[in-house]
């Protein structure tokens, strides 16, 4: 006897499909649910992995906690001595001084390739260009800080040779204060342009070509093509480069510490390199942990700003 | 009950509470193995990298070491060398997490900050007579009358090296003894177009200040701290003559400009290269240095007020989670004893830890290390790391002339002992 669709028993009134019947009650009580318990596992990861760790670090804020043994309860203390911890604040300056030089350099540098590799060399050495260039993305962090690090050799660096070539003398590259920093900086611009390259080059891809023959017919330069069709059109995508780039420059760890450890005298310690200092070289990660609810809000802060200043534009 | 937004908003924040409650009560529990006397079958072994200056590897060559007393007790023991830069943060993540050591080493300045905390166990009911008579330097591993470090290396005295063909093309004939002659020479050696002295102001660790500041100011009659560790000692006199004459060098010339950027790898390269007088570094370069087709030449120690160098004591201890603590004893004590170290010393050269080896370290030494007086160790002081940290990076501003000595030295001693205030 064969059980049609059309004919299919009811339970309660309500169409019943033969594949409940035959996987009977769960299947019905996981639809109910909607698709919640799909995400579940994924949900699991991100709880564990992202959520839980920021708010143990809230709570441990407020605690003397040094990893070692557990802490007593302390308020506001830990705040109240980053308020007053010079090494701390200068450790926030560093950390915009050097966001300031990286996001806008690396987003124009990689605005102004991807447009002159789409527009110019839309075939194999464009694609070429493109793979080279996002080689050092791929480069582990590590890797890069101690390769960069015996580039600039100031005795016996490859780039002390080339200087010494054209017969001028080698800035210390990592050995005056600002100079360090601005090193670090470009060598993370140098790491991180091609990943925004690629980023660009897709949304430029995407500007239909119509605008640009409807903008030549009217005797527009390139230039005037660039600034007028194309940098207007990826608002999107610049918003997204440089959320990502400032949040990244945030969180600059590997590179500095690698590089110069945040020296020379604290010059490259950045916040996150202080909140190293403070939990794993100190011993005190309540102090660490409250300076790293300061760093998530000062992120967010310039996210959220950075939201309404593109939301404005628009 | 049919809002599939309410069930995940509540299994959000289920889930939440819960890894927090489970992440407040957990964490860590010091000594939560102490008194379990299993016998366990693995037992994990943390070093730093002693042999790599001289081209072997630490796993390899313990490995061949452990084996008989494996075999003995019937227990594999794990080797994990650690990188230098890495270590402190490994052993305080490891421990922590009770994912760290059974035995370990370490240097005075970590021991200190894991004892307060009860992460080390206290070794006294462990050691026998005959041990008592055989280790050389067990009271430098007591802290607070109780024995908590076995001494494992005991060298690493920083000497000043000379690079013999550049003195001798600034004719300096016999090699300085005195920080005067020391100037002396200096300039000679500038004059003659080389590079007179070399330190690595850009090392990104505090640990190179065992070359480039603290022998100095021990030959100025200095000190780090004061005899109970409450506060720092090296804005005293001494530290203001150290502090002042590296400063002078600088400003002089002697010392160049690229010091403030060079780490110890590089400044090693540069001396190598042939064309530096005067570089500090640990005994145990002295080989990869001759490698280098250098004529090498060293001084144990310069002389201002008096002599005085650093030399390493660093010990093996046995972390408050082993779950056997004999066991753990008796791998120290295999460690320690007489074959295991002299094999050991051939890949890294150090001093004899105990009567039953003879000395097999590297002869040109051997009379450094018989003058005790003028060897120093850094002392155990809680949260000494903090301090030295605070030191270095002064002294680094110093260096760059950002500071004057007597500023940079006051600035570290007020942060110092603010540091040590909370002890």
């Amino acid at each position: 006897m064969h059980t049609s669709i059309d004919h299919a028993p009811t339970v309660s009134g309500r169409r019943v499909r033969p594949n409940d019947q035959r996987h009977g009650t769960p299947r019905r009580i996981l639809r109910k649910f909607g698709g919640v318990p799909y995400l579940m596992p994924s949900l699991a990861i991100l709880l564990v992995v992202v959520v839980a760790p920021i708010v143990m670090t809230l709570i441990f804020s407020f605690t003397s906690y040094s990893i070692l043994q557990p802490g007593e309860f302390v308020g506001w203390e830990n705040y109240r001595a980053l308020l007053a911890d010079q090494a701390f604040m200068s450790s926030v300056k560093q950390t915009f001084v050097y966001t300031l030089i990286v996001v806008p350099l690396q987003t124009l540098l990689a605005l102004v390739i991807a447009e002159i590799i789409a527009k110019r060399f839309p075939n194999l050495f464009g694609s070429f260009a493109r793979s080279v260039l996002f080689i050092p993305v791929l480069s582990s962090l590590v890797v890069v800080g101690i390769v960069w690090r015996f580039l600039l050799d100031p005795r016996a660096g490859v780039v002390e040779s080339l200087f010494r070539f054209v017969g001028l003398e080698q800035p210390n590259w990592l050995g005056r204060p600002f100079l360090a920093l601005v090193t670090v900086a470009l060598v993370t611009v140098w790491k991180n342009v091609g990943y925004f390259l690629v980023i660009y080059y897709a949304g430029i891809m995407g500007i239909s070509r119509d605008l640009y023959d409807a903008a030549a017919l009217d005797g527009a330069s390139r230039v005037q093509q660039f600034v007028y069709i194309t940098i207007p059109s990826l608002r999107p995508v610049t918003f997204l480069v440089v959320v990502l780039g400032t949040i990244w420059s945030f969180q600059v760890f590997d590179l500095v510490y690698t590089m110069t450890g945040g020296g020379p005298g604290g010059a490259t310690t950045t916040m996150v390199m202080s909140i190293y200092q403070a939990g794993f070289q100190n011993y005190q990660m309540g102090y660490a942990s409250a300076m790293s609810v300061v760093l998530l809000a000062i992120i967010l802060v310039i996210s959220l700003f950075q939201r309404r200043l593109m939301g404005k534009e628009k | 009950m049919n809002n599939p937004r309410r069930y995940a908003k509540l299994a959000a924040v289920a889930a939440v509470a819960a890894l927090v409650l489970a992440g407040c009560a957990s964490g860590a529990s010091p000594g939560s193995s102490v008194g379990q006397d299993s016998k366990p079958k693995t037992l994990e072994l943390w070093l730093p990298p002693t042999m790599a200056d001289n081209g072997a590897s630490d796993v390899v060559v313990l490995g061949e070491l452990l084996k008989p007393w494996e075999k003995e007790n019937g227990v594999d023991v794990n080797v994990t060398i650690v990188s230098w830069a890495s270590y402190e943060a490994k052993m305080l993540t490891g421990m922590s997490s009770d994912s760290g050591p059974d035995v370990t080493y370490m240097y005075n300045e970590m021991v200190a900050d894991y004892i307060k905390r009860d992460q080390l166990l206290a070794l006294d009911k462990y050691l026998t007579e005959k041990d008592k008579s055989n280790f050389l330097y067990l009271n430098k591993g007591q802290v607070n009358g109780k024995q908590y470090m076995m001494p494992y290396i005991v060298g690493g005295a920083r000497v000043m090296f000379y690079n013999e063909k550049v003195l001798q093309k600034a004719g300096v004939t016999t090699p300085p003894t005195t920080w005067d002659e020391f100037l002396v020479a200096a300039r000679k050696i500038k004059a003659a177009g080389d590079t007179p002295f070399l330190q690595e102001w850009g090392n990104p660790t505090r640990s190179v200040m065992n070359s480039i500041f603290f022998p100095f100011l021990w030959q100025a009659g200095g000190d780090l701290f004061n005899k109970e560790g409450t506060a720092t000692a090296f804005n005293g006199e001494g530290g203001l003559r150290a502090a002042k004459f590296l400063y002078s060098l600088k400003e002089e010339g002697l010392l160049p400009d690229t010091v403030t950027g060079l780490n110890q790898a590089q400044a090693r390269d540069s001396f190598k290269a042939g064309d530096v007088g005067f570089y500090a570094d640990g005994d145990a370069t002295m080989p990869q240095f001759k490698t280098a087709g250098m004529q090498l030449g060293f001084i144990g120690s310069l002389t201002d007020k008096q002599q005085g160098t650093f030399i390493a004591i660093d010990s093996l201890v046995v972390p408050a989670k082993c779950a056997s603590p004999e066991l753990c004893v008796s791998l120290v004590r295999y460690m320690l004893s007489g074959d295991v170290m002299k094999k050991f010393h051939e890949y890294a050269p150090f001093n004899p830890v105990a009567k039953d080896e003879a000395y097999s370290g590297q002869p040109e030494f051997q009379s450094l290390y018989q003058q005790a007086e003028i060897l120093h160790s850094l002392p155990v002081v809680q949260n000494e790391v903090q301090v030295y940290n605070i030191l270095y990076k002064q002294l680094q501003q110093m260096m760059l002339g950002q500071k004057t000595p007597e500023q940079a030295l006051a600035d570290a001693e007020s942060e110092g002992n603010a540091v040590l205030a909370k002890n």
